[in-house]
């Protein structure tokens, strides 16, 4: 045979079997005989010309042939989809929530996770926390200045270091003062990472000299509202705490700091640079930021500064003793805690998405087996195995693509509701349906199209199809179909078991947190943000007391508030001080080394109105003043650690902070522990005196009220500016508000697995009833006849029953196997609950089987009631 | 149902009488004058339509044909059919006529 015809042989391999079979040979032998004619008569290029356009011909028409059966098979589909319509309604709302979840999840995962930072290759971005040499699992905390800036010089992976802390200057000059969020940065802050400004420059080395001038950039908000987008702002001065700023610059508008709860869009708008003369080795305020060296990696990083460390602290050997330093990449910083919790969640969804393609396989699986005769009839005709099985996954593929396309619908409208249930989620306002997201949703259709179709042509190749013609058809589908149908309801209970038990464990653990014994009673209690006495203004100790007195004095008479009274350090305000030069009289002073005790300065009000509870002697209280003689108010974990055995009352202990010099004091109370920086903290030592008696300019106001935090706002900032009218307006914040912030996090956990879980255990339910409602269906006859032969309702229907539990008992033992497999990656979400939790474990298997059996109740009821009668007659 | 150029041409050379596929590009590529050359391909993608269709049929060759090949006919169907296009053509023709005369007329 010629090479030609070979080659068009060849060719025609592509088209479908049906028409080679048919047409293959004659379209050969034409081929050959034009192919032939044409060479004698008119040439060998009329020949070659002919046979090429053959060819591509040929090409086309197999395309033609192929789109052509696809075209009826998905007519096919469509008509069956409508016949049997209940059916595929269920099929296609059970993949649309399966598709429709899983998407939502990503589009999540792609906002939080996947959304660079905004910043020049962030890859590269690091934070530098403090942590105790003793204490490497310690979370890192914040660093000291001298530090920090001999890093650069030591450290050899990083291209650059920068540092920043919140400062919030009060504008002066216009008609009423403001308080404006900003920070303090030193001098490689915008360096690292690489801003470049909208206007004028970012803030450099130069703008850190001791001595230089005072300089700030702003951010474009500011710059719109407060200078309406003026180009000239470069050059303009403000009044900032009374000193006179130059603007240099203008940041971008996207710029944000890092922050996890900051880049959900809170800026800055005011920042200068930090003299790098400052402070002292010991005080640690600062967050530290450094971009690495290409090449280097955040591990080799950690190897370097551990160097580093160790030569500062044998430089430093009092500042910086047991001083290690942790290097963190800026993402896992940030998005550690919502990767970990949006992988459970992604992992939930693979188990509703398996769920849901096992229900919808069981019901094709019903359904192939009454069309058992149709399918045998059309093998019998001479249709291929392969034909019929392409056409069973072109029936999976059109239910899929229904599900996919509803499933996009409700992806759209949760990705909506999303931002709004204020999940603890950073960037989670920026979720939408991206182009990324419907390609991830297409991949997740095509996938349940091949998931959902597996099992249903897997039936067909098998050889008993062919047998169903000798068949009536009624006992259709034999012991095998009834296993494989049962098998899949055992594996869907099994992971529907598996994501309850997770949602179980996290709504434990959320209970547990939510019954943390915080130690005040924050109902109804408010905080003022923080006044701070300007040192121009307030230079000496006896000016900053004149003003607390009058505060503390004006705010006893406002109406709103209850108790008011003036605290250095809120709870769970993140602003802690660490006592210094803390010891306890006639012991060696040695003795309180290393100890951490929080240290803090109160008026009398603000006790009361946390409502500590007091253990033992007194709270402080109007009598303590800068005249008495210096008491101090413990807690219970202090007075466990300093004094074990007896009565700390009446003790005496030396304690100060910053520039006052250490003072004796007798203890006069006890009062239980109270959380100071998170809900989880263990008890912290902590030392509570008069403010009075160690007057510091910055402290905020505390109170109890019933009014809203609006009207107590004006009320407080009105006090505050009666006596002073250059200090800015305050706002107040509830504490309840602040409370449930906390355990948001643990709610998001608990609501997103457990929402997920429920619509698992639905599915799961569902695809119970379907299996048994199809098997009394089947068995419609026996029961007929044992009802005839004198069986009673009941035996019936716990015929039915038992069978129901045997597979919930199979599927509770696989499910608890993976349940435990999977406990283990939810420890870290997991607070005060085991991972292998016994009670949660027994509950719910015990939810699984009720919910089984509550599935099974309406078809059992139906076996009862099949009438023998009808029964009888039909055969 | 309006028909594709290739199968009406097909339909013409069938009307002829019966014939194997190779015979039908002939036939069809005279009664153009060499306008209309079917490939293989097409032809009996077309042949395969019309006879799902019923609008050709089947026919056993007889004593003086080549065994190999398979024949067809006409069935009354595609008689029906081809009219009907040749009488809609004819149509189309007599309006696109009238159409010219009275453009050429203004």
């Amino acid at each position: 045979m010629a090479a030609s015809v070979v080659f068009y042989r060849l060719l025609l391999r592509m088209c479908p079997r049906e028409f080679r079979d048919n047409y293959g040979d004659q379209a050969i032998e034409t081929f050959a005989e034009i192919s032939r004619q044409r060479a004698d008569r008119r040439g060998r290029l009329a020949a070659w010309s002919f046979r090429a356009s053959a060819y591509v011909d040929i090409l086309v028409t197999a395309l033609r042939e192929h789109a052509a059966a696809i075209g009826s098979d998905v007519t096919y589909a469509l008509r069956l989809m409508a016949k049997s319509w209940v059916s595929s309604a269920v099929v296609v709302v059970t993949l649309a929530i399966a598709i429709g979840v899983g998407a939502t999840v990503f589009s999540a995962i792609e906002a939080v996770l996947l959304t660079p930072l905004p910043y020049d290759d962030p890859a590269q971005l690091v934070f530098i926390f403090d942590r105790p040499l003793d204490q490497p699992a310690a979370h890192g905390s914040e660093t000291s200045l001298p530090n920090s800036l001999d890093w650069p010089q030591l450290a050899q992976s990083f291209s650059a270091i920068g540092s920043y802390a919140n400062w919030t200057p009060t504008r002066t000059g216009a008609a009423v003062p403001q308080a404006l969020p900003g920070q303090v940065v030193t001098g490689d802050f915008f360096r690292v990472l690489g801003v470049r400004p909208r206007l004028g420059r970012t803030l450099s080395e130069g703008d850190a000299r001791p001595g230089a001038p005072y300089t700030i950039v702003i951010s474009e908000s500011y710059w719109r509202q407060a200078f309406g987008g003026a180009s000239d702002v470069i050059g303009k001065t403000v009044l900032l705490n009374d000193l006179s700023y130059r603007i240099v610059g203008v940041l971008p508008g996207e710029f944000v700091m890092p922050r996890a709860a900051s880049l959900n869009g809170h800026t800055s708008d005011v920042y200068r640079a930090l003299p790098n003369n400052a402070s002292e080795r010991d005080a640690h305020y600062l967050i530290t930021i450094a971009r690495l060296r290409p090449g280097f990696s955040a591990q080799a990083a950690q190897g370097d500064m551990d160097r580093v460390a160790g030569l500062l602290r044998a430089r430093f050997p009092v500042a910086n003793a047991n001083l290690a330093e942790h290097v963190v990449p800026m993402s896992v910083q940030l998005f550690g805690a919502a990767r970990l919790m949006l992988s459970i969640a992604l992992a939930a969804v693979v188990g509703i998405v398996l769920i849901a393609c096992l229900n919808v396989s069981n019901i094709l699986l019903g359904r192939i087996a009454e069309r058992e005769r149709e399918l045998a009839v059309r093998l019998a005709v001479g249709a291929s195995r392969r034909r019929l099985i392409g056409q069973l996954f072109v029936e999976s593929a059109v239910l899929a693509v229904a599900g996919g396309t509803l499933g996009l619908v409700l992806c759209g409208l949760l990705v909506r509701v999303l931002p709004a249930l204020r999940f603890d989620l950073p960037r989670i306002e920026l979720v939408h349906v991206t182009p990324v997201v419907l390609l991830f949703t297409l991949g997740l259709t095509f996938a349940c199209a091949i998931g959902i179709g597996t099992l249903p042509a897997l039936t067909l190749t098998r050889a008993r199809i062919s047998g169903a013609l000798d068949d009536a058809g009624r006992s259709g589908s034999g012991t095998r179909g009834k296993f494989t149908r049962s098998t899949v309801v055992v594996l869907e209970l099994a992971l529907a078991l598996a994501l309850v038990t997770g949602s179980g464990l996290l709504v434990r653990s959320f209970v547990a947190l939510s019954a943390i014994d915080i130690g005040f009673k924050y109902d109804g209690v408010v905080a003022s943000n923080e006044i701070m006495l300007p040192a121009r203004r307030y230079p000496t100790v006896a000016s900053q007391l004149a003003f607390a007195h009058a505060l503390d004095r004006s705010l006893a008479g406002q109406p709103d508030l209850q108790s008011p009274g003036l605290m250095v350090s809120t709870p769970l305000s993140n602003e802690n001080y660490n006592a210094e030069g803390f010891r306890i009289q006639g012991r060696p002073s040695t003795a309180g080394a290393n100890r951490t005790v929080e240290y803090n300065a109160v008026t009398p009000g603000a006790l009361q109105s946390l409502r500590l509870h007091l253990l033992r002697g007194r709270l402080i209280n109007a009598g303590d003043t800068e005249h008495s003689s210096p008491v101090a108010v413990v807690t219970k974990a202090f007075a466990r650690e300093s004094f074990p055995s007896g009565s700390p009352i009446g003790q005496r202990i030396v304690i100060a902070y910053g520039a006052n010099p250490p003072w004796g004091r007798t203890i006069v109370g006890v009062v239980d522990d109270f959380k100071m920086e998170s809900l989880t903290e263990a008890p912290m030592a902590q030392v509570i005196v008069p403010l009075y008696q160690d007057m510091m300019p910055t402290f905020q106001v505390v109170g109890r009220t019933r009014v809203s935090n609006e009207r107590l706002a004006s009320e407080i900032s009105l006090a505050v500016r009666s006596i002073d009218r250059e200090l800015p307006a305050r706002h107040v914040d509830a504490y309840a508000a602040f409370v449930s912030g906390q355990r948001s996090s643990a709610s998001t956990a608990a609501i997103l697995l457990g929402f997920i879980a429920l619509l698992g255990l639905l599915l799961a339910s569902l695809g119970t009833y379907g299996v048994v409602a199809y098997s009394v269906g089947q068995r419609a006859r026996e029961f007929g006849i044992r009802r005839a032969l004198g069986a009673n309702a009941w035996a019936i229907a716990s015929s039915v029953l038992v069978g129901v539990m045997a597979l919930c008992g199979a599927g509770i033992l696989l499910g608890l196997a993976l349940s435990a497999a999977g406990a283990r990656a939810i420890s870290a979400l997991l607070y005060h609950v085991s991972p292998f939790d016994p009670l949660t474990f027994f509950a719910v298997a015990l939810t699984l089987s009720a919910t089984a059996l509550g599935a099974a109740a309406a078809p059992a009821l139906r076996a009862t009631r099949v009438d023998p009668v009808a029964i009888l007659r039909h055969d | 149902m309006k028909l594709s150029t290739a199968a009406f041409f097909v339909l013409v050379a069938l009307a002829q009488g019966k014939r194997h596929g190779y015979a039908i590009i002939k036939d069809v590529e005279a009664l153009t004058g060499g306008e209309v050359v079917l490939l293989p391909g097409t032809l009996y993608r077309l042949i395969n339509q019309l006879f799902v269709d019923k609008w050709i049929v089947e026919v056993p060759g007889g004593a003086n044909d080549d065994p190999r090949r398979r024949y067809y006919r006409l069935s009354a169907n595609g008689r029906k059919a081809l009219s009907s296009e040749v009488a809609r053509l004819e149509d189309m023709v007599k309006v696109a006529r009238k159409g010219r005369l009275l453009v050429g007329g203004a």
